[in-house]
């Protein structure tokens, strides 16, 4: 597991309404800034800016294809937060757990 | 690129469904481990399910809501529009289900939606997050301690409240003289005194800075905030702020309930204050603050406050 700033980073890139939007567009498969920016409300510039952001943080990489970037997706941060996600379900249901033997034994 | 699974994890507990299902929720508070993952952290006094929604609530009165409940059925399954730290609007979606399991109950909690978990809320304590921090939780589950406090010793504490709550719950009370509590306000000032105490209790068991003071249960804006988030603010229906006295009630009894002998016997700095003057300000052992002065003299002098509103 990556260590807290990097995960804290990827949750910050992913807290952007808009930067997920055009994670769930880059599900289809790979795809360039314009075809991205048809499928989203928002100016092409700025659709450029969230993949920066995205890039930066590993969540998406690119490649040059002639005389533009395709932009694909990159599952192994994700597969971070879900081990974080996990292990905060994991945390909470262990603390139940406990609760819930300790009450047993004090019933009679 | 396929949409992430849900992330289910589940567990035995060795008690009927539907008691289970009762401590589950009735007593979040007294489980969820708050100072980590909670938005209010140290100042978190408690969590409920109330009013369609699971929200914490702070030592000031302060909520914050984590959750809508989309459906709840009793002893079976709840599930949530979780969005803790942000808006409705913004969620993912966990289901809690509860199944007849081996002499006892599964717990089932799925995660759906996982990829819009909630960061900002739960990013916030950065501790946790280190690859050593959690370990193999999951295995420990048979290693819960023997309970060590005496049965005889939360009796007392569930009689002073129901004492309490009986007394608020015969109502007749007339308008308060100048400058002192009416009805409402001693109802909320128990329930701030227990949020008080209920962050104590978390402090110690999550090994985190306990102390204690009772500014909060005396300042205005926050028995105006508690009182106001209860909506019964005429003094004709205290129901609402009963009830939510009676939730934050059962769960300082049941975090009390987990503490072991040297977590009741830890001297924590108490910063008291009684009409105006700091009464103490000194370390107590937590016993003789949460049990002993509890049930001996503030549960019964609020009782005695409200039979004097009556006319």
């Amino acid at each position: 597991m990556a260590d807290g700033s990097r995960l804290n980073d990827v949750l910050d890139a992913i807290g952007d309404p808009t930067r997920r939007q055009v994670l769930e567009i880059l599900r289809s498969g790979e795809q360039s800034v314009r075809e991205i920016t048809d499928q989203t409300s928002v100016s092409q510039p700025a659709v450029s800016q969230h993949l920066s952001v995205l890039r930066d943080v590993g969540l998406v990489t690119s490649r040059p294809d002639g005389r533009r970037n395709l932009y694909r997706i990159e599952p192994a941060p994700l597969d971070e937060i879900r081990v974080w996600v996990e292990s905060f379900w994991d945390t909470a249901l262990a603390a139940f757990v406990e609760h819930a033997n300790k009450a047993a034994k004090e019933t009679p | 690129m396929t949409t992430p699974s849900p992330i289910i994890r589940s567990a035995h507990v060795p008690r009927p469904r539907e008691e289970t299902f009762e401590l589950f929720t009735a007593e979040i508070g007294s489980w969820w481990p708050l100072p980590t993952h909670g938005i209010f952290e140290a100042e978190a006094g408690g969590v409920f399910f109330d009013d369609g929604r699971l929200v914490e609530r702070s030592t000031d009165g302060r909520e914050s809501v984590w959750a809508e409940i989309v459906s709840w059925v009793d002893g079976e399954r709840i599930v949530l529009n979780w969005f803790p730290g942000r808006s409705a609007d913004d969620a993912s979606e966990v289901e809690f289900r509860f199944d007849d399991d081996d002499a006892g109950t599964r717990v089932t909690i799925e995660h759906r939606g996982w990829e819009r978990f909630g960061p900002d809320a739960f990013a916030r304590r950065r501790g946790y997050l280190g690859p050593n921090a959690w370990g193999s939780i999951l295995d420990n589950f048979g290693d819960a301690a023997e309970p060590k406090v005496p049965a005889e010793t939360l009796s007392r504490l569930i009689n002073g409240y129901d004492a309490f709550f009986a007394e608020a719950e015969k109502g007749g009370f007339g308008p308060a003289p100048d400058g002192e509590f009416g009805a409402a306000e001693v109802i909320a000032h128990i329930g701030l005194n227990d949020a008080a105490m209920a962050s104590v209790c978390q402090a110690l068991i999550h090994g985190t800075e306990p102390r204690f003071d009772n500014h909060r249960c005396h300042d205005a804006d926050a028995l105006a905030r508690w009182i106001d988030e209860a909506g019964s603010n005429e003094a004709s229906d205290l129901s609402g702020l009963i009830a939510k006295g009676r939730a934050i009630a059962r769960q300082v009894v049941g975090l009390v309930s987990r503490l072991n002998e040297q977590q009741l016997a830890a001297d924590v700095h108490c910063e008291m204050e009684h009409d105006g003057a700091i009464v103490l300000d000194d370390a107590r052992p937590w016993s003789a603050i949460v049990i002993d002065a509890q049930t001996g003299h503030h549960l019964p002098g609020h009782i005695g406050q409200l039979q004097d509103l009556r006319p």
